[in-house]
């Protein structure tokens, strides 16, 4: 009589298992286990040895975190906003009845989402290249003079920012637009007939109604943003003058290129404590109506 | 016989066909070996001959970019597995697989070839009078040049030292030609090129005990002269390696000279075959008359075993068939224009033989048969390269003198290296 009521009270752990086991074996330990590694001088090969806060003080302590910092927190503002807005106002543009040719649009923007990091790197490349490059020819048509968007360290952000707009463009604006697809279209035609312009009807019937879904596309992008890695270390290794060197770089370095887990466990604690706060703070920023 | 009965008996009799072969594979051993761009075309050209000759192995050869491929190889060889069984390491970053302790001893193997390489290459092979790896190549440079545009501005060939270059470079100035190149911003292929200065005129950066040299006037009259190519005298082309604008520069004909290793002939035969004819070779330009024939190189590569190949037999016996054959050795020169590291396939005739591409000029012959290589001591690599390029981006950013440059070099790597 007992068992199989146990059988069947096990029966829909037995289907989750598989989950919670993946998910205990490849996510919770390994947060786990970097925690602890971060207060260790483990470097892989001997026995590591608990050495407390260490990782931590030599981090905060060493210049290039600094720089990496700098550069990921002012590429992080730079891109989401740029990319957010002009996402927003692609889709507003895909939205609107007047526009033509509407899904061909929506196919030219998100194929950069399609196409390989190595593909687009290699496009990039050609395009930022000084003197022969696109941007460059274009920019002498234009009166506009010479810039080596990849060696001066002025520009080598930006050119980052450039290429990653271009790639994460497609995806956001699809986003948005299916955001502005779900507001009823009877709250706005009202708004029209109460004698709204197009202006006032987008400003105070359509972006408050999609305030979830930008929420949600600032959150994420910035949530990318901090952990860029693929085009800085495709295209300048961090350079030059470690002007592109973001934090999941030194990252990279401190536990693949030097071997020093522990110190490498520590950075990635930091960058996640950062996330998480900066997660935060926008959505207290956005208002209580979101939540 | 019904129809599961027949279908039983195809079966087995499938079964039964596959059986030899499934006996054939289990006694085989298959060996992985990472290596980059020629040396798996010199791999690939060489495999065939060593799976006749040890019937039991074959070698799958794995593509890989090069610096990947030692990350890849350093944090496998710290988690104990997903590692190959031979990989080509960067002999400038060897030491730092060292200390994992990783790697198989190869000590018993190299011994009694101990006189057939280099002392400087075969002292990079480990520490204590052990051995923990198979040299495989040098890479020392040459210096490629434009033998027609020197031609029509009366400069002549082989130039001697760097005064000549410098010389016959403000000649090509004179109309927008470089002799040379730079690579600026510098990255981890900028440093090595600096370090082909550095290493044809014998100025260290570690001493042999692991120690930053400090005051080291060698090294900063050096990257002085390395800057001054650049900015003062303004003969060579800056650029970073390998950058679109430098292979557009050098199929306008506004390059007139590369110093590399002699594996750059592939690059220009690709990226400029019409320039086929054109270029010559000839030796690194000596630091004056009275000098020493020496040249520099963008560091040497090994060929490493990790302890945990499941092959470590079959493993060793590739590294030693590449690594320490003449024949083999020969042929990594002819496929991939490796110089070998095993000094009797130095030898053999096939290295004199000549390029189309350079009108039946021989590179080995013109320009590295009469040089000398000088050792060079690499320490914690992966970082110093880092530091170093650094400063060379602040200095040709304008932001620090080569003199400051030096300076900071100096103190960088010896405060974050400890050394």
């Amino acid at each position: 009589m007992l068992w199989p009521r146990l059988r069947r009270g096990l029966t829909p752990y037995l289907f989750l298992a598989p989950f919670f086991l993946t998910f205990i074996a490849f996510w919770l330990g390994p947060i786990i286990a970097s925690l602890i590694y971060s207060f260790t001088d483990w470097r892989g090969f001997a026995s590591p040895r608990f050495i407390g806060f260490a990782n931590y003080s030599k981090l905060f302590a060493d210049p290039r975190f600094w720089v990496a910092l700098k550069n990921t927190l002012f590429y992080g503002v730079v891109y989401v906003t740029i990319l957010n807005v002009s996402a927003l106002a692609l889709a507003l543009c895909l939205d609107s009845l007047w526009l033509r040719f509407k899904n061909a649009v929506k196919v030219g923007f998100f194929l950069p989402v399609t196409i390989s990091l190595v593909v687009a790197a290699v496009i990039f490349e050609m395009i930022f290249a000084k003197g022969v490059g696109l941007l460059n020819i274009v920019q002498k048509g234009l009166g506009l003079g010479e810039i080596d968007w990849l060696g001066d360290p002025r520009f080598s952000i930006w050119a980052i920012i450039i290429l990653r707009v271009w790639r994460a463009l497609g995806y956001y604006a699809v986003i948005y637009f299916a955001g502005l697809q779900g507001i009823p279209t009877d709250v706005k035609e009202a708004a029209r007939l109460d004698g709204c312009s197009p202006w006032q009807v987008t400003r105070h019937v359509t972006l408050p109604l999609l305030k979830p879904v930008i929420l949600f596309g600032v959150i994420m992008s910035t949530i990318w943003a901090l952990e860029l890695f693929d085009e800085p270390w495709v295209l300048t290794k961090g350079g030059p003058a470690d002007s592109t060197l973001t934090i999941v770089i030194y990252l990279y370095q401190a536990g693949f290129q030097y071997v020093e887990l522990g110190y490498a466990a520590a950075v990635s604690y930091v960058l996640t404590l950062m996330i998480v706060a900066i997660a935060i703070v926008q959505k207290l920023l956005s208002g209580r109506e979101v939540a | 016989m019904t129809m599961i009965d027949r279908r039983a008996v195809l079966a087995g009799m499938a079964a039964a066909a596959a059986m030899p072969a499934i006996g054939n594979a289990q006694a085989r051993s298959k060996i992985t070996y990472w290596a980059w761009t020629e040396h798996v075309a010199a791999a690939n050209a060489v495999k065939g001959e060593f799976e006749k000759q040890n019937p039991g192995i074959t070698v799958e050869v794995v593509n890989l970019n090069p610096f990947d491929l030692q990350d890849k190889f350093l944090v496998a060889l710290a988690a104990g597995a997903g590692g190959p069984d031979v990989a080509l390491i960067l002999q400038r970053r060897f030491d730092g697989y060292l200390p994992t302790g990783g790697l198989l001893d190869t000590t018993a193997a190299m011994a009694p070839l101990k006189d057939s390489f280099p002392a400087s290459v075969y002292a990079s092979l480990g520490t204590g009078g052990k051995t923990f790896a198979v040299p495989y190549d040098q890479n020392p440079a040459v210096y490629f040049y434009r033998a027609d545009i020197f031609e029509a501005n009366g400069i002549k060939a082989p130039l001697e030292t760097w005064e000549d270059v410098v010389a016959a470079g403000r000649i090509l100035a004179a109309k927008g030609i470089f002799i040379g190149h730079v690579s600026s911003p510098s990255g981890v292929p900028g440093v090595a090129n600096l370090v082909q200065y550095l290493q044809s005129r014998n100025a260290q950066i570690f001493g042999a005990d692991g120690k930053v040299i400090r005051d080291n006037t060698l090294a900063r009259e050096t990257l002085q002269f390395y800057f001054d190519l650049a900015r003062k005298e303004k003969v060579v082309f800056e650029s970073r390696n390998n950058a679109p604008e430098f292979f557009q520069a050098i199929k306008e004909s506004k390059i007139a000279g590369y110093a590399v290793p002699a594996w750059a002939i592939f690059r220009l035969q690709k990226e400029a075959p019409e320039h086929a004819g054109k270029w010559r070779v000839m030796p690194w330009p000596k630091w004056g008359k009275d000098q020493p024939a020496t040249t520099g190189a963008w560091g040497g590569n090994v060929l490493a075993i990790p302890k945990v190949s499941r092959n470590k037999e079959a493993a060793l016996k590739w590294a030693m068939f590449i690594g320490a054959n003449e024949l083999t050795q020969v042929k990594i020169w002819q496929e991939g224009h490796l110089v070998p590291a095993f000094a009797p396939a130095l030898r053999s005739p096939e290295l004199l033989k000549g390029e189309d591409y350079l009108s039946g000029q021989s590179i080995y012959e013109a320009g590295l048969k009469d040089r000398t290589l000088n050792g060079f001591n690499y320490f914690d690599w992966a970082k110093a390269e880092v530091i170093i390029g650094n400063a060379l981006d602040l200095m040709f950013g304008g932001k620090t003198s080569p003199a400051e440059a030096w300076a900071e070099i100096e103190k960088q790597l010896a405060g974050q290296l400890g050394r």
